[in-house]
């Protein structure tokens, strides 16, 4: 049966980090306000990722001879607890930094960790992840993009669709089909970094219901890709995604999407007249306290299992499962609490409220749905 | 250690708790010679330091031994005697036999007379822990009246003294009761839960309609999943009080997994209950064992509301402005 996971401290080392990342955006999220800062890892802004890469804590945990830091996954989870919970926008460099770069250092070429690594840990490439295509959402391995030999590289047509920051990103590395058909599943897929300025590749924009431009269409149409595109070995592609997922699903961005919205109405609560306080709303803080401080323990002990060098898959997506309901529970909370009386409210805690309201389901949509996880739980539990 | 113990006490608990013998004490059966292989363990003086013939050990050590207490619905209050005896060598008073339990719900008259209400194991105790002018004390519960609840098959009783008995025991401070009874529930609960899971698993494989095991059907195969999510949060949550109870008692902490440990109760009963279906709510079934305590744990020294309450007003008294700085400084052991 699934083990519970261990309670782990976080070392001193990383520990250490925390003063001089808090103060780094002290200074640079001085003018943002709340609103903006509750798109967090949906805030793109390449400025505030070079200067972070400028600090050192974009690649964090990418090996120093490649241009990172070479600082372990604790260190990383400092930086990133310390980024979400001040609402930063760092989605410019997000995905490099959680994923593509990870998986390049791991399955990549060398010319291939010379080309990508250091742009990435010097915020100048950013990348998207494309999965997800019209008729292959939960079913990634019905997808049908496919890339054919052609000379020393290969030929790409196909689409992808929900591609956050195509429109923004200098590279995609995609899961695309190399042999088979859908009803082999999850053979014959293979993973290919491609650049989204090369001729073939048109991505078109989707607006979401909150007014913003994140996500995309994107068209490969004949695609010319050199052999240097291919990632790791053809053929592994459904293997080194579900290695990608684990880090993807476990972060603490899991727990944080709601906390600029959480601070900001503590605040509201901590500025009223007369500081006296319903006593519905303290149970409340204690409910979401209690919950947090759990959270967070689970995603430090599946931190410490990516640090031994697992990929503890079942643990991330329970994580993963838990933490989203959380985020999502806030918002909700937080709407009820708030007009549970006739007290005036701050304009900047009612929008930041609304937005995180409206995209609250996202976050139990993105990097695999609910049902999908609790099939995955499932079967780490033996059912299936 | 943790291995050895968890070893030793899943051996001797499982023993001794049997349907029959649970079901026996349940029902007014003695209890005197089960106690006594508790005893036998070793266990009650786990935290008694080895200069007063203790075993020594710290809560994190004997951490698997209060979960297997809670996993084989051990039905005698073995961690408040682990913590009243490490309290009476460590104030040098003598040591005391038989089980200690916890009393929170007190009132006391001025003519020593002494009511406490709907105390935890009191059908099961030969002392209890109580407070009383500012101290706590342990009162023997053999000259106590014991009113027994009248809820089947529960090990919860009234105590009552007419007068202060004369061989009280003084312990000379204030004792956090409530707390330290909280934190050792809360590994009990998780003690419980776990093994209400793992049974719960279990049936779903054997359980065959409609053609094949039930455990294969995706609805209940999404129950399952959220019921292992509660459980997991429960067992951090208990592993967090278990590495922040060594020295004096942490009450964020407490507060913290007590809630957290109470509010996973419904969800998790509730679906332990619906996956085993008619099978769950007989007697000849141990489900109930496990499901009985949770509902009696979650309530006992406070449900998650009060204690949420208390972490509430512990933050809005803090000088944090941030969650996150609230949860680093107060509820990271």
């Amino acid at each position: 049966m699934l083990e519970p996971l261990a309670f782990e401290r976080l070392p001193a080392h990383a520990q250490d980090l925390r003063l001089q990342v808090r103060s780094f955006l002290d200074q640079q999220l001085a003018d943002l306000p709340a609103p903006r800062r509750a798109r967090s890892w949906m805030g793109f802004d390449e400025h505030f990722s070079r200067a972070l890469a400028g600090r050192g804590w974009v690649g964090l945990t990418l090996p120093t001879r490649w241009g990172g830091a070479g600082l372990d996954p604790y260190c990383r989870f400092v930086v990133v607890e310390e980024l979400l919970a001040s609402g930063a926008p760092v989605s410019a460099h997000w995905i490099a930094d959680r994923q593509s770069g990870p998986l390049i250092a791991r399955f990549g070429t060398d010319v291939q960790k010379q080309f990508y690594l250091p742009r990435i840990c010097r915020a100048q490439a950013f990348f998207c992840i494309g999965m997800s295509e019209p008729q292959s959402g939960s079913d990634l391995a019905s997808i049908r993009a496919r890339a054919t030999p052609s000379g020393d590289g290969w030929r790409l047509s196909g689409q992808k669709i929900w591609t956050t920051n195509a429109h923004r990103s200098h590279y995609m590395i995609a899961l695309v089909r190399t042999s088979g058909t859908a009803e082999d599943r999850h053979k014959g897929l293979s993973q290919f970094v491609i650049d989204l300025k090369a001729p073939g590749v048109t991505v078109r924009s989707i607006r979401d219901l909150a007014g913003d431009a994140h996500f995309n269409e994107v068209f490969f149409d004949q695609v010319e890709l050199d052999a240097h595109a291919l990632i790791g070995a053809e053929g592994a592609g459904w293997t080194q995604v579900n290695a990608e997922l684990a880090f993807e699903r476990s972060g603490p961005e899991r727990i944080y999407s709601s906390m600029v919205l959480l601070d900001t109405w503590l605040a509201h609560i901590r500025a009223r007249p007369g500081g006296s306080t319903r006593e519905h709303t303290v149970v409340l803080i204690g409910r979401i306290l209690a919950q947090l401080a759990v959270l967070r323990a689970m995603s430090i002990g599946t931190t410490a299992r990516l640090a031994a060098g697992e990929s503890p898959l079942v643990e991330s997506a329970l994580m993963k499962d838990l933490g989203t309901q959380f985020e999502q529970d806030l918002a909700q909370w937080i709407a009820d609490a708030i007009s549970a009386d006739d007290g005036f409210i701050d304009n900047e805690l009612i929008e930041t409220l609304a937005y995180t309201q409206q995209i609250a389901p996202s976050f139990s949509l993105r990097g695999g749905t609910r049902e999908i996880l609790r099939g995955m739980i499932a079967r780490g539990l033996g059912l299936r | 250690m943790r291995a050895l113990l968890k070893e030793s006490a899943d051996k001797r608990f499982s023993g001794l708790c049997t349907t029959a013998t649970l079901g026996g004490i349940e029902s007014g059966a003695p209890w005197a010679t089960l106690w006594a292989e508790v005893e036998a363990s070793g266990f009650a003086d786990a935290w008694v330091p080895e200069s007063d013939a203790g075993a020594g050990l710290s809560w994190y050590d004997t951490h698997p031994v209060l979960l297997a207490a809670g996993e084989y619905a051990l039905p005698v209050a073995l961690g408040p005697t682990m913590l009243l005896r490490a309290h009476l060598a460590r104030a040098g008073l003598p040591r005391v036999g038989g089980p200690i339990t916890l009393a929170t719900q007190v009132q006391t008259s001025p003519s020593g007379a002494v009511a406490a209400r709907r105390v935890p194991f009191g059908r099961v105790s030969d002392w209890v822990a109580l407070d009383h002018q500012e101290r706590s004390w342990l009162l023997p519960v053999r000259s106590a009246r014991i009113i027994d609840s009248r809820v089947y098959a529960s090990l919860q009783a009234d105590l009552l003294w007419n007068e202060w008995p004369s061989d009280a025991i003084d312990l000379r401070q204030r004792l956090p009761l409530r707390e330290s009874g909280a934190a050792i529930w809360v590994v009990m609960m998780a003690g419980a839960m776990a093994a209400a899971l793992k049974r719960t698993l279990t049936y779903a494989g054997e359980r065959h309609q409609f053609g094949r095991s039930i455990g294969q059907f995706q609805a209940v195969q999404q129950q399952l999943s959220l019921m292992a999510e509660h459980v997991h949060a429960v067992a951090m949550a208990a592993e967090m009080v278990c590495c922040g109870s060594d020295g004096p008692i942490n009450a964020a902490l407490v507060a913290m997994a007590k809630a957290r440990a109470s509010e996973a109760v419904g969800v998790i009963t509730a679906i332990a209950h619906g996956v085993h279906g008619a099978i769950g709510i007989t007697q000849e079934y141990p489900l109930h064992f496990l499901t009985r305590r949770l509902h009696e744990w979650r309530m006992d020294f406070g449900s998650e509301t009060y204690w949420q309450q208390r972490l509430g007003s512990a933050f809005l008294s803090s000088p944090s402005t941030r969650a996150l700085d609230f949860v680093l400084e107060s509820l990271s052991p």
